[in-house]
Parts: C-alpha cells; sequence; structure tokens
C-alpha cells in the first residue's frame, strides 16, 4: 500500500462478486461462526428464543434465520437492566466495552473481544479502500484530523485503535483527534499541521465552521504577537476582510462523517470545506464501518459482513396500528430499488453479535444493482428514526418525553412537531392548537417553547449550536397527516413530504 | 492479508532486574547507537538553545558526554512549535499527536512515531507486570480528552496487553466530561472492576458520583466488590493516598508520566517510589540548590547530576533524555519535582531507580 496510486479495492474479488455469491457467503458465516450458537447464550437472545421454540444449530441458512425474532433496543436496555452486564457477552473474553449515545435513554453497553477488534481493523481497511481507492497516497504525509466524542463512546478510542490499526496493516498517515470539550481550544493548532483528511459528526463539522469564522480574527492576531511575520499579517488582514472557512486554513483532500445523516448537511460541508463529503453509517451495537464510495450514490452495505434486511414503512405502520402484528422483512438483497423501511441487521460479532437487530433507522434502498465504482454491494441512503425517538441530528429525544411534559399544559389541544431545516441545522417547529380561543395566546405559546427547552436533549444542542432555534405556531387545526393505520402522526419530517424527499 | 508484527518491547521480565550498572551502560548504548544527539538536532525545539549555548562538537560518544548540551525546557518547546511549521518540530513522521494537559498557548503537542508507540506500549505491560495485576482484571479507566496524554495512554494499555498476549484485562472507559450526560458510572460500579486507573483530582472527585451510582462502601463490600488497585497520576500522591485508599478500598499505586516523557514510572507493591525505567530514558536531576541558584542569579546555568549518582533522598528537577523516534528529547526540563528515594535493588526485585513525584514546580521556577 506505500505505493503512489492505492489500488481500488482491499480484495476485487470480494467487492465485486454477484451479489448472489456474496450473500451465500454470509449465510456461510451463519454456520462457520456459529453464531447462533453463540448468540443463545446471551441474556439478550436466550429467553425468547427459548420461548419461540429456537433450536439454535438449525439456523444455517437464511430462510431459517428468518424464523427468529426481532431485537431492538429496548430488548437490550432491558437485558443488561435485568441481568448482570457480563451475561449480553457471547465470547470468552471482552477486551473493550464502549457505549451508546444514550439520546434514546440509558447508554446501552456493548462488549468487543479481540476478535471483534480484529474484524474492525479489516472493515476500517475495505473502507479505506473504498474512500481513497484509485487516488494517489502520500506516504507519511497524510494527516487525519478527527473531532471525537469522549469516552465512553466508542470515538474516544478510534484515534489510538485507528494509529495501531494502522502500523498493524502497514497504512501511513498521522493521527490528530480532539474532544469536542478540547476542540475551541486546540482547534487552530490542529489545523496548522493541515491535515488532509477530516473526520466528524456533520453538524459538529458545521458548528466546528462556524467556530473557525468566529475564533479566526483572535487566532490570526495571536499567531501575529507570538510571530511577526509577513504571513501572519497577511493573515490578520483577511480575517477582517472576509469571513474565514476551513477551506480556507487547510486544502482538505478526504472528509468523512458519521453519526446522523450526511445529505442536509452536504451542501454546506461542500462549502465550508471545499471538497465532496463522504458518508459512514456505523452505530455502537455493530460492528465495523460502511460508507460511500468515490460516485457518491449511496452507502454500501458489505454484503458477505452481515445479513441486511429491510421492513418496508407498510409493515411498520400496521404494527403500529394492530397490537401484536409481526411484520414482514424482506432481505435487503431482494427489496426494489425505493424501498424504504426500517433497516434490521445480522452480523457474526464474537462478543455481541446481532441477530435480526432492528436499528430503528429509516433506510432508503438505493440500489442493488453494481456501483460505477465496480463494488456489486448495495447501496443504501439513511433517512431517520422510525421509533418514538424524535430525530435532531445529533440531538434525539423521545416523542413520549415531549408529550409528558405538554399534557400538563392548560389550553393545549392537539399538537404536531415539524422537523424541518433551517440551511443545514435542523429546526424544530411545534404547531400546537388551542382548546380555546384565548386572549393570551402569546402565554401558551411562550408555556409549550418552555417545556420544550426543558428536554435536555434540546438544551444541549442549542447550547453547542447544533440545531436552530425552536418555533411554536398556534395553529387553526393541525394538518391532518397519518400512518396508514389511522393514527395521526406526531412527528412530521418535512424532507419526507418532498418530492424527492430523503 | 497478513498483518505486520508489531514488536512490542520491555516483555522479558529479567530487563526488570538487571544490575544498576547494565541499566546504565544499556541507555547509554542506545544514546550512541540509536545516533539520539544528531537526529534530534534536525529538530527545531533545539535550533535556538543548542545555537545559543555553541553546541558544535559531534554527537556525545559517552553519558558524560551528553552532559555538555545545554538544558532545553517547556519554554523552548512552546517557542518552537510556535515559531516553527510542525513539520519541523519532529524528526521522524509521527503517527499520533498528544498534548499536555495545559490549555491555550501553553499547551505542548508532542509527537508520537510508531516506535514510541510501541515503546509505551510496552511499558504499559511493564507497569501492568510491576503492580501484579491478575489475568483478567477488569479495568475502570477514566480517559482524559484527547488529545490529552491522558487519553491515548490507556487505550495504548488495552491495545498493548490485547497485542501482546498479555493478561487479557477488560477495560471500561469513562470521562468526567461525560459524568453528568452518560450512565457510565453506574455501568462501572456494576461491573466491578478489579483495577481503577484515573488521575488523583479525578479519582478524588468521582467518589461521591460512583457513591450515587451505585458504588459498594468501603468496607461494607465483599472483596471483590471495589477495585483492589488503583493507579493514580497527575500530581503528587502524597496525603491523597489515604483518602483514595479509604475511598475506594483499594491499595493505591502512584503512577508518573507527561506527554513529552510517557515513561510511566510506577510504584511497585513495595510502595518504596516509583521504579524509573532505566532502558527507557536517560534521568538526570537539577538539585534544589542549583534550583534556587539559578532563581537567584540571572543567567546561572544549572548543573544537573544523573539521577543514579543522586544521594538518596535528593530533591530537584527532572530531566529526561529519551530515545524518542519521532522527538527525541535531550536533557529536556520536565518542570517535574522529584525526589531521588533510592538506586538500591527493591524488595520487589527491581533494579531501577525509584523516584517519588512531588509536583509541578512553581511557574518561575527554573
Amino acid at each position: 500500500m506505500r505505493g503512489d496510486v492505492q489500488p481500488l479495492y482491499a480484495d476485487p474479488q470480494l467487492e465485486c462478486m454477484p451479489l448472489a455469491d456474496l450473500v451465500r457467503i454470509a449465510e456461510g458465516k451463519l454456520v462457520e461462526s456459529s453464531v447462533i450458537v453463540r448468540a443463545a447464550r446471551s441474556s439478550l437472545y436466550r429467553e425468547r428464543w427459548t420461548a419461540a421454540g429456537v433450536i439454535p444449530a438449525d439456523i444455517t441458512s437464511y430462510a431459517a434465520l428468518r424464523k427468529l425474532p426481532y431485537t431492538n433496543g429496548r430488548d437490550l436496555r432491558l437485558a443488561e437492566s435485568q441481568y448482570a452486564p457480563e451475561e449480553i457477552v457471547c465470547s470468552e473474553h471482552v477486551r473493550l466495552w464502549i457505549s451508546t449515545s444514550g439520546t434514546t435513554g440509558a447508554s446501552k453497553w456493548i462488549p468487543r473481544s479481540d476478535r471483534d477488534l480484529a474484524d474492525n481493523r479489516q472493515t476500517g481497511k475495505r473502507y479505506v479502500y473504498l474512500a481513497h481507492g484509485g487516488s494517489r497516497f502520500r506516504p507519511g504525509q497524510e494527516a487525519t484530523f478527527g473531532l471525537a466524542a469522549p469516552a465512553p463512546f466508542v470515538t474516544d478510542s478510534s484515534a489510538v485503535t485507528g494509529s495501531i490499526d494502522g502500523m498493524l496493516l502497514e497504512i501511513p498517515g498521522e493521527t490528530i483527534a480532539l474532544n469536542y470539550t478540547e476542540a475551541q481550544d486546540a482547534l487552530f493548532f490542529a489545523l496548522r499541521r493541515r491535515p488532509s483528511n477530516f473526520a466528524a459528526f456533520p453538524s459538529v463539522a458545521m458548528r466546528m465552521a462556524e467556530g473557525v469564522a468566529e475564533l479566526a480574527p483572535a487566532a490570526a492576531r495571536e499567531r501575529l504577537a507570538e510571530s511577526r511575520s509577513l504571513q501572519n499579517l497577511l493573515a490578520v488582514l483577511i480575517t477582517k476582510v472576509r469571513k474565514v472557512r476551513p477551506r480556507d486554513l487547510v486544502p482538505f483532500r478526504h472528509c468523512v462523517f458519521a453519526g446522523e445523516p450526511l445529505d442536509p448537511y452536504r451542501p454546506a460541508i461542500r462549502q465550508a470545506y471545499g471538497v465532496e463529503p463522504f458518508e459512514v453509517y456505523s452505530f455502537s451495537e455493530f460492528l465495523g464501518v460502511m460508507g460511500d464510495c468515490a460516485a457518491h450514490d449511496g452507502v454500501h452495505l458489505w454484503i458477505d459482513y452481515c445479513l441486511p434486511e429491510i421492513i418496508p414503512q407498510s409493515e411498520i405502520e400496521q404494527e403500529e396500528g394492530q397490537p401484536g402484528y409481526i411484520p414482514q422483512a424482506i432481505p435487503l438483497w431482494e427489496a426494489e430499488a425505493g424501498q424504504r423501511g426500517e433497516f434490521v441487521v445480522t452480523n457474526f460479532a464474537d462478543a455481541f453479535p446481532l441477530v435480526r437487530y432492528r436499528t430503528a433507522d429509516l433506510i432508503e434502498l438505493v440500489s442493488r444493482q453494481p456501483c460505477a465504482c465496480g463494488r456489486t454491494h448495495p447501496r443504501i441512503r439513511v433517512l431517520h428514526r422510525t421509533d418514538d425517538i424524535v430525530n435532531l441530528g445529533l440531538v434525539r429525544f423521545s416523542i413520549f418525553e415531549l408529550q409528558k411534559r405538554l399534557s400538563v399544559l392548560p389550553g393545549l389541544g392537539r399538537w404536531q412537531l415539524w422537523i424541518e431545516r433551517q440551511d443545514y441545522k435542523p429546526k424544530a417547529i411545534l404547531k400546537v392548537e388551542e382548546t380555546e380561543s384565548r386572549q393570551d395566546s402569546q402565554v401558551l405559546k411562550e408555556q409549550v417553547l418552555q417545556e420544550f427547552l426543558s428536554l435536555d436533549a434540546v438544551k444541549l444542542g442549542l447550547d453547542n449550536h447544533l440545531i436552530a432555534e425552536p418555533e411554536v405556531q398556534i395553529v387553526a387545526a393541525i394538518e391532518e397527516r397519518r400512518t396508514q393505520s389511522g393514527k395521526l402522526r406526531m412527528v412530521v419530517y418535512a424532507a419526507d413530504i418532498r418530492p424527492g424527499g430523503g | 492479508m497478513a498483518l505486520a508484527e508489531l514488536v512490542i518491547p520491555f516483555g522479558d521480565p529479567r530487563d526488570d532486574q538487571l544490575p544498576l550498572e547494565e541499566l546504565i551502560r544499556k541507555g547509554e548504548r542506545r544514546l550512541i547507537q540509536e545516533n539520539i544527539v544528531a537526529r534530534a538536532g534536525s529538530s527545531a525545539l533545539y535550533v535556538r538553545p543548542w545555537r545559543k549555548a555553541g553546541v558544535r562538537a559531534g554527537p556525545p560518544r559517552t553519558l558524560d558526554e551528553l552532559q555538555r548540551w545545554p538544558l532545553i525546557s517547556g519554554a523552548d518547546w512552546l517557542q518552537a512549535q510556535s515559531a516553527f511549521p510542525l513539520g519541523r518540530l519532529f524528526v521522524e513522521t509521527p503517527r499520533l499527536w498528544v498534548s499536555s494537559a495545559a490549555r491555550g498557548n501553553t499547551r505542548k503537542w508532542v509527537p508520537y512515531g510508531e516506535r514510541d508507540l510501541r515503546e509505551i506500549m510496552g511499558l504499559a505491560n511493564r507497569m501492568s507486570r510491576l503492580v501484579q495485576l491478575n489475568p483478567c482484571d477488569r479495568v475502570l479507566i477514566v480517559t482524559g480528552p484527547a488529545p490529552r496524554a491522558g487519553n491515548a495512554l490507556p487505550y495504548l494499555w488495552a491495545m498493548a496487553d490485547m497485542l501482546s498476549g498479555g493478561r487479557h484485562l477488560e477495560f471500561i472507559p469513562g470521562s468526567m466530561a461525560t459524568l453528568k450526560h452518560s450512565n457510565w458510572p453506574i455501568f462501572a460500579s456494576r461491573m466491578k472492576p478489579a483495577v481503577l486507573w484515573a488521575s488523583m483530582a479525578d479519582a478524588l472527585a468521582l467518589r461521591q458520583p460512583l457513591l450515587e451510582a451505585g458504588w459498594p462502601v468501603a468496607g461494607s463490600a465483599s472483596p471483590t466488590a471495589t477495585p483492589r488497585k488503583g493507579l493514580f497520576f497527575g500530581h503528587a500522591m502524597g496525603e491523597d493516598r489515604a483518602a483514595l485508599e479509604h475511598a475506594y478500598d483499594l491499595e493505591a499505586f502512584s503512577l508518573y508520566f507527561s506527554a513529552e516523557f510517557p515513561v510511566l514510572a510506577v510504584e511497585c507493591p513495595a510502595h518504596q517510589g516509583l521504579h524509573l525505567w532505566l532502558d527507557a530514558c536517560l534521568p538526570e536531576i537539577l538539585p534544589r540548590t542549583e534550583l534556587e541558584r539559578e532563581r537567584s542569579q540571572a543567567g546561572y546555568q544549572p548543573q544537573a547530576i544523573w539521577l543514579t549518582s543522586a544521594a538518596e533522598g535528593e530533591e530537584g528537577e527532572l530531566v529526561a533524555t529519551t530515545f524518542g523516534q519521532s522527538l527525541p528529547l535531550v536533557r529536556y526540563r520536565t518542570g517535574d519535582l522529584v525526589r531521588m528515594v533510592s538506586a538500591s535493588p527493591c524488595s520487589c526485585g527491581c533494579t531501577h531507580p525509584r523516584i517519588e513525584a512531588l509536583g509541578r514546580m512553581e511557574p518561575g521556577a527554573g
């Protein structure tokens, strides 16, 4: 890999083989990895599987797998609260525990074994080829700058694990990682290293771009005070006449974003960073990373690495309207392009395998035809949540929590939360009905707003400039947007109702 | 694809018990064979101080010759990182940048090369060995925020244990930054870790939140219910030792490192000082008398003595020469006050000299 031009693929055969063959590899792993037998030991699965009469050793194909019940984040949270944390573990040994963000409730804890970390390294390598394949690598001159969340979130360890993985894989490059808490203080120094690569959450990257504009004049003055050079003097003058963007400071070549859907931020990121952004899809429960290639036409799902399914939206709505209904998933490799639904995944992880895990992420299948990059792994787009969790980018909260707070307000009738965008920032608009015409509508608006702002996640998001100022509108009647089963939608994502939305 | 083999040094326990004279000679050999001073000379860090001192001679051939090189300090570091492009700070391309814990313009940025990372991992394994951690011990690591060294080191420890097939330690991370936004104190309490790694300040501040999260009350729990060992760093342990041991019902071990000098000096179970690894650095000490003279006499150049020659009880500023790949330190004044405990073999069998970390020098001192 230390040559001038990187090959396009880590393993051309595996990247480009017919889809059906990839599925066969994944089905083979169901048996080879004994994943179901191992998973049956976990407190997450064992009781429900026993109740469902599952014989783990019989699950040797996708057809058999799909008879297993689904699992979701709530099940995991419940298992972790009812049993000792170790009881979810399926491997002999755990090396590292990481936690989910906890934005959708209490953080869930995920174990990683040494084998998991090794598998993660291999998908990391695949990702490097996916993103850089065919490009010119400059050994020893490629610095990566990343903004990471503090422990116990997985990105806290990524600078070290990524560096050691790079050494093991002989992929050159240096890393500078900052936690958000240190970003303001250390940002300009990190940028002085002129990193080629940048990794962050999209909303945080845009917040950083705003911060660069705000802090650049003072930083330039400071540099000039430290070192009186013509270059530093010019920098001060430039900040007086124009707004500085990250692209003005560093010629980034590759920017990758994860943690929330990239699409709403894409144009703003292009402007601020001067590159076409790449998207990575991953979540703490899942092992490994998946991303889009240089064609930027959806995130490639490694079909040999997991067995992905999709629960169509119509099935989800039927489930919402009909208690006890079990929605039917279809394998992603058989779904039609444009199909939207909840992403369900089975993988072969060692310490904590996911088996028919409902992610609550609404995805759209972009295509299962070979991509322009030559890869045959289907491509998806991640849209937003399917469950009760309101998704304002990194800021997430339960709609039931909001409902609880609003229910105490006198004079408040029906309400509906619209998620729109103000430029690239998520903006919440609460449309509310009054139960009777009042003189003091303004008071009601203020009360609703205060209840909304009292949600911790919203407050944090606002304090950190990750979301736009929320708004309350009193309306004569909220728009009747209903699910297929007839339920009134409490949350409406504006992108869903625009042509080509998503 | 086959993975590169990462050779992690310091894995041989016999190296912990070599005769002192042999350790000194080993350090001297590294100084010469790895051409430390000549390599360091291409870093911007040394440009001004070495020019000012008129250093022109070829690289030192003995430890005594090394002492002709001028001392450099954190102020030189800050000046170099501010005045030169960062590419001039290191002598070999780094893998990872870390920083000191200071904020703003006083934050020192330190490049770690691949060999540096391997050496730190080796020292971390050595720490496990010296502290006598048990196989499969569960470790709660309270990490500092990246880019501080206190963020990278515990993860390097985890990777070291993994790659060397060591003790199969299990790591649970947490951080002060997420104390109010994550359930990690609850999770950590439920997991009953055997080892706690934290700065002393964090460990003291965490006691109450951990208690509220269900951490077993000291003295009332079964022996396995609280950490049995605590690795604490950040300032002189002093009277905090008793407070920490009482608060967490554990045996406290003092640990010393900095971003620039990640040597991971640590106490053994004898608790008679921190073992400073002589095969990982060449330590000197600037005695207090010299520091006082420097303070009172403008322009005075204080004279350092080799730590191994210092009398027991000698106090002063620690000066380090390292075998760094990305940025070797040559007679770097760490700004940390230490006391020489002993250069005699320890009752644990380890022959590397022992120091006591007394904390940072007062601002302006030296």
